[in-house]
């Protein structure tokens, strides 16, 4: 069984056609999953933020996930299942299908999530960056690599 | 509910990589073939998906369509140089009102081989607007 405690940080994809970041802190023992979820959605003139508490289990790779979002009396109740696994790169993935139960108008309506757990040894997200690209070329016959450096000078600017 | 016809979306791996994805199918008996591409989305600020995206792999899909379950399950296999790479995607069709008219929900993973391919895993949906 894997070890889920600790950070997690990717993105959602919704069927109503938000998306989003999501990042999620998680405590797990003996199959018993709990902790924060925190989202927010893009496509507004300022993100939508979403929080809140989830509980669940993990059963072999399967995690199940209950979120509950809104407000007293208008409840949102967001349910996540979906497998963990390792990727070839030794870190370890979940991805998933979110369904959503709500009283009232939601941004939310169902889609996926796709996360990747934080390494415990810090490794950056520009060394993957790197990693990822070296092997596509750009439309233009250019190497991604390139295109991927002359990205990050941009950034420090 | 028929999933043949032209599909678009986006692609979110585990890794942080998001791309877009355009695909058409063909349905008949639960046999499912079709044609994808793939675009990767630069994670630039103000980078626009259509306009910064970059074609990153194409190719024809075969599947299997369960119409009582409503899940498409496809195959796809890639080398990049000399390395094959095999990609397995799970998904589940279901209604996206009012945003489209359906839409595919999945998961897919790279698996059984050592090319180094920019996506691992992660999450896929498309929508078929008419």
């Amino acid at each position: 069984m894997k070890n889920l405690k600790g950070s997690w940080s990717g993105r959602l994809v919704d069927v109503g056609g938000f998306e989003g970041t999501v990042s999620l802190s998680l405590r797990e023992g003996r199959g018993v999953v709990d902790g924060v979820f925190d989202a927010a959605l893009d496509g507004h003139h300022r993100p939508i933020p979403l929080r809140g508490l989830v509980a669940g289990r993990l059963k072999g790779a399967q995690l199940s996930l209950r979120l509950d979002l809104g407000e007293k009396g208008a409840p949102v109740s967001v349910t996540f299942e979906g497998d963990v696994f390792d990727t070839r790169r030794g870190e370890v993935g979940v991805c998933g299908r979110y369904v959503v139960a709500a009283r009232r108008s939601s941004p939310l309506l169902g889609g996926v999530i796709s996360l990747r757990q934080a390494s415990p040894l810090g490794r950056g997200p520009d060394l993957l960056t790197r990693s990822t690209v070296a092997t596509v070329l750009g439309a233009a016959g250019e190497p991604i690599a390139a295109r991927a450096a002359r990205t990050r000078a941009r950034r420090k600017k | 509910m028929s999933i043949s016809g032209q599909w678009e979306g986006k692609l979110i791996d585990v890794t942080g990589v998001t791309a877009t994805v355009q695909l058409a199918l063909k349905e008949a008996r639960g046999r499912v073939e079709g044609d994808f591409a793939l675009y990767f989305v630069p994670q630039s600020e103000g980078a626009c998906c259509q306009a910064d995206r970059r074609l990153a792999q194409a190719g024809p899909v075969v599947g299997r369509y369960n119409a009582k379950s409503k899940t498409l399950n496809i195959d796809y296999t890639l080398t990049v140089g000399l390395k094959p790479a095999s990609v397995h995607l799970d998904a589940a069709l279901r209604d996206a009102h009012p945003h489209a008219k359906q839409s595919l929900l999945g998961c897919y993973r790279v698996s059984s081989g050592e090319a180094d391919l920019t996506l691992e895993g992660g999450g896929i949906v498309l929508w078929q607007f008419q």
